[in-house]
């Protein structure tokens, strides 16, 4: 969902994942590692949907978030008007804040950014499942992450993980 | 560890990937270094906000792929289905346990070729006193060889058996009867009588074989005899296989045969039973006197005593 920006293509590829484990079961070996295996199958099928993404980019994974909170907020513009005071308003601009980065970053990037954060594969594990050297993986993660930084790095979530 | 070394781990640390050799190292390194330690401390505050939700699964999904998986099974080709199930098949075949059932199962049957058909008739054979079946006819007595017809070297041809005492006492009382018959001049008896004991074996073999090579020679004449003396010769005692020879040799100037019979002379010439008598025939036999020494033969009855006649 993160990685197509379209919830029908998403379940569409999960669908096809799927059938490819069921197909390729006996490739399985007791010795591999489930995850790298599961998610090798994932990379090889979202690439060429990724390259067909960006010829026709939808309007992404914000579209899919919930609409920013009424207020509480003084003007039109929150930044302008100063940190708001609802809690669920701040989550949200976070939320969106961070979507919007992942957005920009590169489609290896974001590809190991989700597979670090959402999916929790270890780095060797990533490395695995889609055929990068590990220390490339550390690479484009950290560079990930700091790109991530600049955009959360004003926030008070931010502050207060720094504290 | 310097900075450049925690570059190198520092996303192994935040994610906790980090083995405990090297996570003392980060610790003792960011305690004095603030770049790192800033480093650090913010790439994680950046991993802990930048979380994101989980999507959750759509109603319907997994209904979809059990669907969608179906449908793709359906219209696989035969090859690959058979395909397929081979590969299924034969990921059951190279378990362990199942080759391990196999090999036991390969040696129980193989076992069974080794089993007799009917273990029981073992156990039903009774043999007579000479270890032949009670239910085969006995070929072996005795009696039976004995009753066979023209000359048989391989009679005399192996080791002779050992005799129990009642065969021997009854092998003696056969030879006995059969030196009478030869002295009777009853020959084809003594040669049978002779042979009985021959083919029981024991100490008589010689002897009687002797006696029968004797008979055969007075009853069918030298080239009969021949063969069995020359068994004798070969196969006997030292005692027994001189007198073959010399009755051998006796029997080759009978036939004729001056050439054979000196060369028998003379290998009995350094014989201490025999050796004078051999010397003495070795000069009657020389070329020029060959003719009047032929018509000559040993009497028979001495050497068919089953010792030395003269020595």
């Amino acid at each position: 969902m993160y990685l197509l920006s379209d919830k029908d293509r998403a379940v569409a590829l999960c669908q096809q994942v799927f059938l490819d484990v069921v197909s390729n079961a006996d490739s399985f070996h007791l010795e591999m590692q489930f995850r790298p295996w599961l998610y090798g199958f994932f990379h090889r099928r979202w690439l060429p949907l990724q390259a067909e993404a960006e010829v026709t980019p939808t309007d992404g994974p914000i579209a899919d978030v919930a609409p920013l909170s009424e207020e509480p907020r003084v003007g039109s513009d929150p930044s302008a008007a100063g940190p708001p005071s609802s809690r669920a308003y701040r989550s949200q601009l976070l939320a969106r804040r961070v979507l919007e980065r992942l957005q920009a970053l590169s489609t290896e990037g974001r590809e190991i950014l989700l597979l670090k954060l959402v999916a929790n594969l270890r780095l060797r594990e990533i490395a695995q499942a889609t055929g990068l050297q590990e220390d490339a993986v550390r690479s484009k993660l950290r560079h990930a992450l700091e790109r991530m930084q600049e955009a959360v790095s004003d926030t008070e979530e931010y502050a207060r993980a720094l504290r | 560890m310097d900075c450049e070394a925690f570059d190198k781990v520092v996303l192994d640390r935040i994610f906790s990937e980090l083995d405990d050799v090297s996570v003392g190292a980060v610790q003792r390194h960011v305690a004095h270094c603030s770049r790192c330690r800033q480093i650090e401390s913010s790439l994680r505050a950046t991993r802990d906000v930048g979380q994101l939700a989980v999507h959750e699964v759509p109603p319907g999904f997994l209904d979809s792929v059990v669907a969608l998986e179906r449908q793709a099974h359906a219209i696989l080709p035969f090859r690959q289905r058979l395909g397929r199930l081979v590969s299924v098949a034969a990921s059951y075949a190279m378990r362990p346990q199942h080759a391990m059932a196999v090999l036991a199962l390969l040696m129980i049957v193989g076992s069974l070729f080794l089993v007799r058909v009917r273990p029981d008739s073992r156990l039903l054979v009774q043999v007579t006193e000479r270890g032949v079946p009670e239910g085969e006819p006995e070929t072996a007595a005795p009696a039976a060889r004995a009753a066979s017809s023209g000359p048989d070297r391989d009679r005399y041809a192996g080791p002779e058996p050992k005799a129990t005492a009642g065969e021997a006492v009854a092998a003696t009382e056969l030879l006995a009867e059969a030196r009478r018959a030869y002295r009777d001049g009853r020959f084809a008896e003594a040669r049978d009588l002779a042979e009985r004991v021959t083919a029981g074996g024991g100490a008589e073999a010689s002897a009687a074989a002797l006696l029968s090579a004797e008979a055969t020679r007075f009853e069918s004449g030298c080239e009969a005899a021949l063969p069995r003396l020359a068994t004798i010769r070969t196969r006997s005692a030292k005692s027994a296989a001189e007198e073959a020879t010399w009755h051998s040799a006796e029997c080759q100037l009978e036939l004729g045969n001056h050439s054979e019979a000196r060369q028998l002379f003379d290998s009995l010439s350094q014989s201490a039973a025999w050796g004078s008598r051999a010397r003495e025939r070795l000069r009657s036999v020389e070329p020029p006197a060959a003719a009047t020494s032929e018509s000559n033969p040993a009497p028979p009855p001495a050497a068919a005593g089953g010792a030395p006649a003269s020595p």
